[in-house]
């Protein structure tokens, strides 16, 4: 079991540059996810850990080898992915015993792995199957049990839960969760899902046009994010986000009705700014009328209201309890000043007080 | 209900046509089958009637048994279509992945140069390849004949098959490459398993050609020794006489190699549409 390395990694496609110098470090054993929009270079980086993508500059250890021109097979990973990619021609019990019998592994060996991750993942009853006759989710089960009797290093997943449908991921993702538990391997994850990401991951890596904008643990980085892609990227709904400025010495949003005294040095004096705020801080206030109720959704639990203010800047609030807004009423809204997060509206960093 | 009977209907349509067109298809196969078992004066005087006691006779095939070489023809004409269908096979896949699969400069202009000889056909080259034969010591040789079917068969099965390979999952082969596979391993155990009903197509396509060939026979490959099945069969027709019982029941008898090749071939391709789909 070892860790991954990755030191100033660069892929380029002939002149373009899609991954530019990620320097990443993942610990032994930890799960660690790659999350962002599509066309982040989310998969490519994954695929370059993988050795699918050549590297073009830069290196990458896995443990304390370096397997930057590395093959694939060599480096002591497997991979599951999005579309299965299950040996369609070959039973359940083939496709996961296919690789080492290739590599001519000797049978017993074979069988015992097989059976071993047949057991962690509960695929006794399908072993002598076809793929086409499964349904998604076990497809998938099948996908990660070829990864496991590869007793690989590191386990890849790009984006494993993508195709199936919403029930399934929710057990799907408890159920790599055991696994990553159960068998303790370096773990990486691809998803543009945040909730996957949050449920999932010991270490989050944020990827924005193949550059890391940060790196942390879900909760960090929903508490304490660098900068507005971070912060509007992580939670969901995601962050609102107004235009703000400072003016002597106090943080003015006109889009939340309201001024913030002593959250921001002299620096900043005259500058724009933009003010975040989390769904879940806001509280209405129904008594106030500085904002209209344009829209609400109501999923049970919680309701999500979406408001207008005088300078037309939509706003989300979350709602929970027994008294919810109604469309088209006027209400006010209440936010702990410490529950802003403050952004510089050009560099879009985060302005720590 | 209404629904249910129409579609019946249309079954019996489907079926009436698809029986006519077969009928009409097999009906010359039919009357040479029928008049390889009738003497001389029933050919003539009934072409269409069935043998009975009267016409009945193996005249025919007692003839070309007996001419010998016969079983030589046979044989020289089985190994000539089944190498060259091999070899088209094989090279036409191993060129059709690395087409499909490989990103290398003149990769495109590669595939129209293959693809251009499905446009020329071979014959115009005659007289260069039978220089290049003689100039090579392969005339009167079935590896002249195995060569020329190649490349003829060989573009129209690139052209096919590197369609259905892009169409194999680059996942797949990814997966393949992680567990361990060479691009060998790749190419024999997942990507070939998976275009078999192409390759049942392709070899479909080229085998018939190539066994009912005159043409390169009588041109690169006449000697007695190597002749094939149908340029064999041309001893029974001379310039005055033709000896038809001979020549029908030299036929009826090359038609069953064919079918034989025919079902095997077929059989991949039933196998392949319901052997399942990638995801």
């Amino acid at each position: 079991m070892s860790g991954v390395t990755l030191n100033k990694v660069i892929k380029r496609y002939g002149d373009v540059q899609v991954i530019h110098g990620v320097d990443l470090e993942i610990a032994d054993g930890e799960f660690c996810v790659f999350v962002g929009p599509s066309g982040c270079g989310k998969s490519t980086l994954l695929r370059m850990v993988a050795g699918l993508e050549e590297t073009t500059e830069g290196a990458m250890h896995i443990g304390d080898r370096d397997v930057t021109r590395m093959d694939p097979s060599q480096r002591g990973v497997a991979m599951v992915f999005q579309t299965y990619a299950l040996y369609p021609h070959m039973t359940v019990k083939d496709n996961m015993g296919f690789g080492l019998k290739m590599n001519g592994h000797p049978k017993s060996e074979i069988e015992e792995k097989v059976a071993e991750a047949t057991r962690i993942l509960k695929l006794e009853p399908y072993l002598d199957r076809k793929p086409a006759a499964l349904s998604g989710g076990q497809r998938q089960r099948v996908s990660i049990g070829r990864a496991i009797v590869r007793g690989p290093e590191v386990f890849l997943f790009d984006e494993p839960l993508s195709n199936l449908d919403a029930e399934l991921r929710v057990e799907m993702r408890v159920e790599i969760a055991r696994l990553h538990k159960e068998i303790g391997a370096t773990m990486i994850y691809v998803t543009h899902d945040q909730v996957e990401a949050m449920t999932l991951a010991d270490k989050i890596v944020v990827l924005r046009l193949g550059v890391i904008e940060q790196v942390g643990a879900p909760m960090d980085l929903y508490r304490d994010p660098d900068n507005k892609f971070v912060a509007g990227f992580i939670g969901s709904p995601a962050m609102n986000f107004v235009n703000g400025s400072a003016k002597d010495g106090a943080v003015v949003a006109p889009g939340l009705a309201a001024s913030y005294e002593g959250m921001i040095n002299a620096a900043y004096e005259g500058k724009a700014l933009s003010v975040g705020a989390r769904p879940e801080h806001i509280t209405i206030n129904p008594a106030g009328d500085t904002h209209t109720v344009e829209m609400t959704e109501s999923l049970g639990g919680v309701s999500f209201a979406y408001l207008a203010g005088a300078t037309g800047e939509r706003i989300v609030v979350e709602e929970r309890g027994d008294v919810r807004s109604e469309e088209g009423a006027k209400v006010g809204i209440e936010i702990d000043a410490s529950r802003i997060y403050l952004f510089d509206a050009e560099t879009e960093m985060r302005i720590r007080t | 209900m209404n629904k249910v009977r129409s579609a019946t209907r249309t079954t019996i349509a489907a079926h009436a046509v698809l029986i006519t067109y077969t009928l009409i298809a097999l009906f010359p196969v039919f009357v040479i089958v029928i008049n390889s078992f009738k003497d001389r004066r029933a050919i003539f005087r009934d072409p269409l009637g069935l043998p009975n006691e009267e016409t009945f006779s193996l005249i025919g095939y007692e003839t070309v048994l007996k001419q010998g070489d016969f079983f030589l023809y046979f044989q020289n004409s089985m190994i000539v279509t089944v190498v060259s269908l091999t070899l088209i096979l094989l090279f036409g896949a191993m060129a059709a992945f690395a087409l499909a699969e490989y990103r290398f400069k003149g990769n495109r202009l590669m595939g129209l140069y293959l693809a251009l000889g499905i446009m020329i056909p071979i014959r115009i080259g005659t007289v260069a390849i039978l220089e290049m034969m003689v100039s090579t010591g392969l005339v009167n040789t079935l590896t002249a004949l195995i060569l020329v079917y190649t490349a003829q068969g060989l573009p129209l099965a690139v052209f096919i098959l590197s369609e259905f390979m892009k169409g194999v999952s680059d996942d797949l082969k990814n997966a393949g490459r992680i567990d361990g596979l060479s691009e060998y391993k790749i190419f024999f155990r997942l990507v070939l398993p998976l275009v078999r009903p192409a390759m049942a197509t392709v070899a479909v396509f080229n085998m018939i050609p190539i066994w009912n060939d005159l043409w390169f026979p009588l041109i690169l490959a006449p000697a007695e020794e190597v002749k094939t099945l149908t340029l064999g069969s041309q001893v029974f027709i001379g310039q005055f006489v033709t000896d038809w019982n001979a020549v029908l029941s030299a036929l009826s008898m090359a038609i069953l190699p064919v079918m034989v090749l025919y079902v095997i071939f077929s059989r991949q391709l039933i196998r392949g549409i319901t052997s399942g789909a990638v995801k």
